[in-house]
């Protein structure tokens, strides 16, 4: 059974003045023991599809999805006290900038142990030596004391240490990063990812890694799952997907890396800009930028198996498979 | 931190010697003479001549104001000129009225207007907070003297419900530290409920909730704390314009503060009195700002006091 099974979960603005689907019709499951990676660029719907996971999407917002599944149990079907038992405790998230994820009037161990009171109910004495311990599994140098501390006396890397080990604590059975080292220096982010790993070989956890980074896609996610306008457009294994991505998208999208080793000095880009959500062509969403453009792609395009594991939202690309 | 204690005392006692010689010439430059209100309107000239040599009031300002800086030092404020009793005398009697009615206010905004602003954030765009917002405007623009007026005559006068002037009991406080509270709690609750909504879309808030906190929890614990930060100097420099003296609303209900003793000596052209009672005023606002300075460290653990 997998950890997280979501199957067909939108996210809409209904009363916008111009209505619109930030996340429309998207499913996917993560395996116990491997790490999903959600790539796109901004805007396509990767951070809302994280939130929708919790509830904690903006107010005005909508969300339907079929089946939410934490360990077999659907989330769909619970309550906002049942959910509110969920966050923190069955998932932990993680977000961009540890900076501005840290209250800066409370100390670093107050909110580590947050968590851990609200959901376990244990006596401040004790959930302090938890979080103190907790900050020393992140590597958080002489934790004790860093608990002690405020988010402005620690650097960069030490504060996502720290709403890690605050994510974690509970030991949830989902951790949700999103784009947990973009605000990081280069170094750092190796450090951080580094972290991540090694927390998931040692619990029974899996990540969903949010990124538009597809070197740390590479580097960290055992599946990803390609965004585009709100709605997947491929879904596979990593390597399959830098070995031959299928969708036109995902191809464009790796095209564009820059090389070390090019020739050439002017950088690749995909032409034309990311759709108005409000204002969708009917058919393929991807079809006004695409370059293999044809015949049947005004049809709106279903993410389908074309090999095992291989899911693709073209009808074309069944063909470039063989 | 005692350091930076002693530098704002330091600037404090700079501010008071700056509004004396301010005052001490704005009291000079009026044309209502000192002398005559001592020796009351009866005197003759020769009189007034006499009595303008023995107070040394012809002596030239600058001596003049010496001496009232040598004497104030010591604690000394002069005599008033009607009562002829000490001016600290009657500060010092004064000001439990002014206090005991700045504080009843200072509870009302604060006890009733935190919370306010706290739940009209929290469900901001409901009719509720629409009805908070029309009835804050209200509050905030109702005249002190007005609304003083209307509960004296009509809760007080006409109801009975209230004692209608002076201050004999307790009792005697309700009606003027409600009519404070009503006035400044409209603000007070604006103003947190501002500060709420900006704070409300950080994210730290938002990772406050994805760790599964109770919604009360992620309001007073986490979101309250920082949106009082700038509440805290507002309340203190209100704090020292009541504490100098609360004059609309004890001129209304005739309490014996320090307020009341400052439009008398105005009126009655009453000079070490003025220049006491605006003194008084001007120390209020010093202390306040000490008091703000130290809690703002504890408050707000950014804001590092003095080289570290």
């Amino acid at each position: 059974m997998p950890v997280l099974n979501v199957e067909n979960l939108s996210v809409s603005f209904p009363c916008a003045r111009r209505p619109f689907r930030a996340v429309d019709g998207v499913s996917f499951a993560i395996e116990e023991g491997r790490t999903l990676a959600f790539v796109g660029e901004t805007g396509c719907g990767k951070t809302m599809t994280a939130l929708a996971l919790l509830r904690l999407t903006p107010p005005m917002a909508a969300i339907e999805a079929q089946s939410v599944a934490l360990s077999g149990r659907d989330l769909t079907r619970f309550s906002s006290e049942e959910m509110r038992a969920v966050r923190g405790r069955g998932i932990g998230m993680v977000f961009q900038d540890p900076a501005a994820a840290l209250n800066p009037v409370l100390t670093i161990g107050e909110q580590v142990m947050e968590a851990l009171r609200a959901h376990e109910r244990l006596p401040r004495r004790l959930a302090w030596e938890r979080a103190v311990h907790q900050l020393g599994e992140v590597g958080m140098p002489d934790p004790a004391r860093a608990a002690r501390r405020y988010p402005h006396e620690l650097s960069g890397g030490l504060k996502q240490r720290a709403t890690i080990a605050a994510a974690i604590i509970c030991r949830p059975s989902l951790l949700i990063a999103d784009e947990p080292t973009t605000a990081l220096d280069v170094t750092v982010q190796a450090q951080i990812m580094d972290l991540l790993a090694r927390l998931l070989a040692e619990r029974r956890m899996v990540l969903l890694l949010i990124t538009h980074d597809l070197g740390l896609v590479a580097e960290a996610a055992d599946d990803v799952a390609v965004m585009y306008a709100g709605r997947i457009v491929e879904r596979t294994d990593v390597q399959a997907l830098f070995a031959r991505p299928l969708h036109p998208y995902a191809r464009d999208l790796l095209a564009s890396v820059p090389r070390l080793t090019d020739a050439t000095h002017r950088l690749k880009s995909i032409e034309g800009t990311v759709p108005d959500l409000a204002d969708l062509p009917p058919g393929c969403v991807y079809a006004p930028r695409c370059s293999e453009r044809a015949e049947g792609c005004e049809r709106p395009q279903d993410l389908e198996e074309i090999a095992p594991g291989r899911w693709v939202r073209c009808w074309r690309a069944r063909w470039w498979a063989e | 931190m005692t350091r930076q204690i002693a530098l704002r005392l330091g600037w404090g006692a700079l501010t008071l010697l700056g509004t004396s010689v301010i005052v001490f010439l704005l009291v000079h430059v009026v044309p209502a003479d000192p002398v005559r209100t001592y020796a009351g309107p009866q005197a003759d000239k020769e009189t007034l001549d006499r009595l303008r040599h023995e107070l040394r009031l012809d002596d030239p300002l600058w001596m003049q104001y010496g001496r009232f800086v040598g004497r104030a030092l010591r604690g000394d404020l002069g005599q008033s000129l009607i009562t002829r009793q000490p001016v600290i005398e009657a500060l010092r009697t004064r000001f439990p009225a002014t206090l005991a009615v700045s504080l009843g206010g200072l509870a009302i905004w604060v006890l009733a207007g935190i919370p306010i602003g706290v739940v009209t954030a929290r469900y901001r765009d409901t009719p509720f907070d629409r009805t908070v917002l029309v009835l804050s405007m209200v509050s905030i623009s109702l005249p002190t003297f007005w609304l003083g007026r209307i509960l004296q005559f009509e809760l007080a006068y006409r109801g009975g419900h209230f004692p209608v002037a002076g201050l004999v009991s307790w009792r005697h406080l309700i009606l003027p530290s409600v009519t404070l509270g009503i006035v400044g709690v409209g603000y007070y609750a604006r103003l947190v409920h501002s500060n709420m909504i900006e704070v409300l879309t950080q994210d730290y808030i938002r990772a406050a909730r994805a760790r599964g906190l109770p919604e009360a929890l992620v309001l007073f614990k986490h979101a309250l704390p920082n949106a009082l930060i700038p509440v805290i100097t507002v309340l203190g420099r209100d704090a020292a314009a009541l504490l100098g003296g609360v004059v609309f609303t004890e001129t209304v209900f005739a309490l014996p503060g320090v307020g009341s003793l400052a439009v008398q000596a105005v009126l009655s052209m009453d000079v070490p009195m003025i220049v006491g009672t605006t003194l008084f005023a001007a120390a209020m606002v010093v202390a306040a700002n000490v008091i703000v300075d130290v809690l703002y460290p504890l408050i707000d653990p950014r804001i590092k006091t003095g080289r570290q």
